[in-house]
């Protein structure tokens, strides 16, 4: 594969997993600098996205994020994967790691919601965040290359209208 | 790779994550991170799967999902126009919900007429849920490979 190849693809999924994550710090910032008419709109275009409970979100200059802190967690960790991502895996930017570290990287957030919803311990705000960022994490190391292998299949085949004839 | 059998796994799944995105109180799961839509992408390389009886690697996995999520969203916008003119606006509703929770929105009710049955209303929302679908069903895709794509990757792409 050519290395403009990789780097070009790298850094258009690293702009848009940073622009994300821009996106969902900006509403709480509108609303602080009283441009409030956008700050509703953004809120509202998350809105089917995730449930926005306050008490479940994290704030930024006196108003909550636009998702919950699990969501925040999962977005930031896939950001943070992306990231790390050349540093660890090199320049297998087609390879997916073993499947076995997605279902463990789950573990953390289904046993979060698990014994909290039995009462068992209370999970605040940076329980959520840290069990979704350590799921995003790993999920950046089948996303990209996934992405990478997408892209390849739609270049080879000449475009998504061309796959489908 | 043979692209014609990508049909029937994307239309499927497809319209199985639009419909259940646009029936009121089962789309309210769509909160946990777009759930259906993702179970969209699971399903697509699952069928997919089954009907070709081959391994499916993870680009491939990504792209049934992709696929699938940009057809749950042209069907869960029909749905929920459908809906929206029999009076069942949930734009509306999500809308209404934003504007009672922050008092710095209260100025701002006129902005829910922006969430009525219209022609911009309508593109708008379809385009934001091409995007967001197409980005979610592709990370449901690559979460269905995990789970029904074999155990060790070679990198290789049919």
């Amino acid at each position: 594969m050519r290395p403009l190849f990789k780097y070009k693809y790298y850094v258009i999924i690293l702009a848009v997993a940073g622009f994300w994550l821009f996106l969902i710090m900006l509403p709480p910032l509108l609303v602080s600098l009283s441009i409030e008419r956008s700050s509703l709109f953004l809120y509202f275009v998350f809105s089917p996205l995730c449930h926005q409970i306050a008490e479940r979100s994290f704030f930024l200059r006196g108003y909550p994020l636009p998702v919950c802190s699990r969501c925040f967690g999962v977005y930031s960790g896939l950001l943070l994967g992306i990231l790390i991502f050349p540093l660890i895996r090199g320049n297998k930017y087609m390879k997916v790691i073993d499947r076995r570290y997605l279902f463990i990287a789950a573990f953390p957030i289904m046993a979060d919601v698990i014994l909290m919803s039995l009462g068992i311990y209370p999970s605040n705000r940076w329980t959520r965040f840290f069990s979704g960022l350590g799921f995003g994490s790993i999920l950046a190391f089948f996303a990209l290359p996934a992405f990478f292998q997408m892209t390849f299949l739609l270049l080879r085949r000449g475009g998504i209208r061309n796959l489908l004839r | 790779m043979k692209t014609e059998e990508y049909t029937r796994p994307v239309l499927i799944a497809g319209a199985i994550a639009g419909v259940l995105s646009a029936v009121p109180l089962v789309n309210l799961l769509n909160i946990i991170c777009c759930l259906w839509i993702l179970v969209g992408g699971v399903i697509g390389v699952y069928i997919l799967k089954s009907d070709s009886g081959r391994k499916i690697e993870y680009g491939e996995g990504a792209l049934i999902g992709l696929l699938s999520g940009l057809v749950a969203a042209v069907v869960s916008t029909v749905l929920n126009t459908l809906l929206a003119l029999a009076g069942l606006n949930i734009g509306m509703m999500m809308m209404q919900r934003m504007i009672n929770r922050f008092p710095e929105f209260e100025q701002f009710r006129d902005m829910m007429s922006a969430a009525r049955v219209g022609v911009f209303s309508i593109i708008t929302g379809l385009l934001f849920s091409l995007v967001i679908f197409g980005a979610f069903g592709a990370l449901g895709g690559v979460i269905g490979t995990a789970i029904y794509g074999k155990k060790k990757e070679t990198g290789a792409v049919a």
